[in-house]
């Protein structure tokens, strides 16, 4: 129970739900979602660990962080609790693969994944207490973000900072063992500290965004233990986070059935590394696949969503970047290579001869009765064959979640790589094994590269 | 839509790297203040230090003397500027002349940000500015070209917070120290390799667009790097 001194306001009651929720165990179905979203945003860190932004942040690391404690998913180098944080949360977020909740278009793992890495050594946390602290920072801000959307990012904003910032002071202050007094000070002390403008997408600040948003949420959890504080209404009042955010904002669900109803449980994963809209169109492909070797392919018409001609219409992308963004160069790579996953999204695979002749024999025909998650494709062989594939639900989106095993193997893709064979095995019973005890330290152990252990 | 002039980023971004210029009396008279206050002791820096200390020494500096220097009325409005010039200044071993020519790039920076731009009520104004000002002298300090200055803008643009309520707040003071330490962090970044965009502060969906109803570009840009504004405040 709050002490009598206890403030009053917004960021009290959300503690003390949350808090609430933290004591008691995750019903089944919720550790099974927790479960799939931090072997997913693992995957992602580990397959992202090389990228020239993360080698940066670990060159600053050596000019301003502190003693390196922390291990860093699929690098031999260890950093400070903060610079850990912001190189795994850039990792998970930077190749647009991670998680999704639809409704906010928040990606809410990679925040949260990354105070998980960076307190990791220092908090000793049990498995399933960091389980519980990964559950509930996800549902803390998804629920702060139901409370600003559509609002906050129509203006600009990118939610995954802004709000993550504060699911990641949830997951800092469970992680070292507040109680509910210490997490409402987290709160109002990480909702001074939001982050994350829309402008920066194409930049490497994007996917900072979210690993700044862990840094932060872990700074406003130790700050909590000292008289620096914010007013008790931070969150709701005028001049605060919600008025400062956004030009509406609905409270009323933030605080019901916490622990009972999960935004969490709406989490999706994306099984290709592209905007949403083409992942219909890319399942028709790869069912089609096995039956048209590409050189065969005389035309291919897509039916699709009005969407997405116009979110994902470049015909002919020249990079990986623009090739994001290509719904036609993802059905073309699907019908090329039998696969899509990263590597069909590199520059040098992009240019090839074999892909782009697909491509200009590819169409994408906006129609208004399909679903944003249908695609009806029809593709002619040279032969005069003619193929149909009707996608009623894309994989990976409410109506048809991923399963375990395309998640395994979208996985394994990741971290192959760069661990070697079987890891996605290790990492999966790693994830399982948290809610049993193991420690949250011996399961980042798995995800270093072999050399790194002997460091 | 703020009528923010397209290259506002650039220019800002050029004028923090290529100051050549003598610097007018102030920026000398403000280090000879930051470097005194830090002789005394504030509170609220012992208490950062101690519940960081798990962070870098630089990191932890620019924390704990922006936040004190907050707390002191004679420096609070460019408080960050010179924590962060002063922190800079001693990674980068940097000669007393560019340290003092990195706080007058940052108090400009400051000065004319804080005067073109028309904030929405809920943010405190000097506080969303510390961090322009912080990332300008750490740039100009740790020697970035053009185009890494440019970059650090944006990292450093897309964190700039201060929430009006938070205002005359220990948690405000801490803003302005962590502003500081901020924009340190997106300069080193930058150097490194690091990219935050074009048109942080004039981009659709960036700083302005984001925060302001308005940016009077003529107040921002006129006469940069030939007069100084914040040496008659």
């Amino acid at each position: 129970m709050p002490s009598t001194s206890a403030p009053s306001g917004l960021a009290s009651a959300f503690a003390r739900e949350l808090a609430r929720a933290a004591a008691e165990l995750l019903a089944p179905e919720i550790r099974r979602e927790a479960e799939r979203s931090l072997l997913n945003v693992l995957g992602l860190a580990v397959g992202a660990a090389r990228h020239e932004g993360v080698d940066a942040i670990l060159a600053a690391a050596r000019v301003l962080g502190g003693t390196p404690s922390a291990a860093i998913p699929g690098r031999a180098e260890r950093a400070d609790a903060h610079f850990a944080a912001l190189a795994s949360g850039f990792a998970a977020h930077v190749d647009d693969f991670d998680d999704t909740h639809l409704v906010t278009v928040i990606h809410p793992g990679a925040a949260v994944l990354a105070v998980l890495v960076a307190l990791a050594p220092s908090t000793a946390a049990s498995g399933s207490r960091a389980l519980s602290a990964f559950a509930l920072g996800c549902e803390a801000q998804l629920r702060l973000g139901v409370a600003i959307s559509p609002e906050h990012y129509d203006r600009g904003w990118h939610i995954t900072g802004t709000c993550g910032v504060v699911g990641a002071a949830v997951a800092a202050a469970l992680l070292l063992g507040y109680d509910e007094t210490g997490l409402a000070h987290a709160i109002r002390l990480a909702s001074t500290m939001a982050l994350g403008h829309r402008e920066a997408f194409g930049t490497m600040t994007k996917a900072f965004h979210p690993g700044k948003a862990a840094a932060n949420g872990i700074d406003a959890a130790l700050l909590a233990r000292t008289s620096i504080d914010a007013p008790s209404a931070i969150l709701e009042a005028p001049g605060g986070f919600a008025d400062a955010l956004s030009t509406r904002a609905d409270f009323g669900p933030l605080l019901a059935d916490i622990g009972t109803r999960w935004e969490l449980a709406a989490n999706t994963y994306k099984p290709y590394p592209c905007g949403i809209v083409a992942h219909p169109s890319i399942d028709a492909a790869l069912a089609l696949a096995p039956d048209a070797a590409a050189q065969m392919i005389a035309a291919v018409s897509v039916r699709v969503h009005p969407l997405v001609p116009e979110l994902m219409g470049n015909p002919d992308p020249t990079d990986g970047l623009q090739a994001r963004f290509s719904a036609i160069h993802g059905v073309a790579a699907a019908l090329c290579d039998g696969r899509v996953g990263l590597a069909q999204y590199e520059t040098e695979r992009v240019r090839r001869d074999d892909v782009r002749a697909v491509r200009a024999k590819t169409t994408l025909l906006p129609d208004p009765a399909i679903a944003r998650d249908e695609a009806l494709l029809e593709l002619r062989l040279a032969d005069g064959t003619a193929l149909r594939e009707h996608v009623v639900h894309a994989r990976g989106s409410l109506a048809r979640p991923l399963t375990d095993e395309e998640l395994l193997d979208k996985v394994r893709l990741l971290v192959e790589p760069v661990l070697g064979a079987g890891a996605e095995r290790r990492l999966a019973e790693g994830v399982r094994a948290l809610s049993g005890g193991l420690p949250l330290q011996t399961l980042f152990e798995r995800t270093l590269p072999e050399h790194a252990t002997h460091a | 839509m703020p009528d923010v002039a397209t290259g506002v980023s650039a220019i800002l971004a050029a004028f923090v790297v290529r100051q050549q210029a003598e610097v007018p009396p102030r920026a000398h008279a403000l280090l000879a203040a930051a470097r005194a206050a830090r002789e005394r002791s504030a509170p609220i820096a012992a208490e950062l230090a101690e519940a960081l200390a798990s962070s870098g020494v630089p990191l932890i500096a620019a924390r704990a003397r922006g936040a004190a220097f907050a707390a002191d009325p004679a420096l609070a409005d460019v408080a960050a500027v010179l924590a962060s010039a002063l922190v800079g200044g001693e990674l980068a071993g940097a000669a007393e002349a560019r340290t003092v020519a990195a706080i007058a790039v940052g108090c400009e920076i400051g000065v004319r940000l804080r005067r073109a731009v028309r904030l929405d009520p809920a943010w405190d104004p000097e506080t969303v500015v510390a961090v322009f000002g912080a990332v300008a002298a750490a740039a100009h300090v740790l020697t970035l070209d053009e185009a890494q200055a440019r970059e650090a803008l944006g990292v450093a643009a897309t964190q700039a917070t201060g929430l009006r309520l938070a205002r005359g707040t220990t948690a405000g003071a801490a803003a302005v120290g962590k502003a500081a330490s901020d924009a340190l962090e997106a300069a080193v970044l930058a150097r490194h390799g690091f990219t935050g965009g074009a048109a942080s502060i004039e981009g659709r969906r960036g700083f302005a667009a984001l925060m302001a109803s308005g940016c009077n570009a003529a107040a921002l840009l006129d006469g940069l790097g030939e007069e100084w504004r914040f040496a008659d405040p």
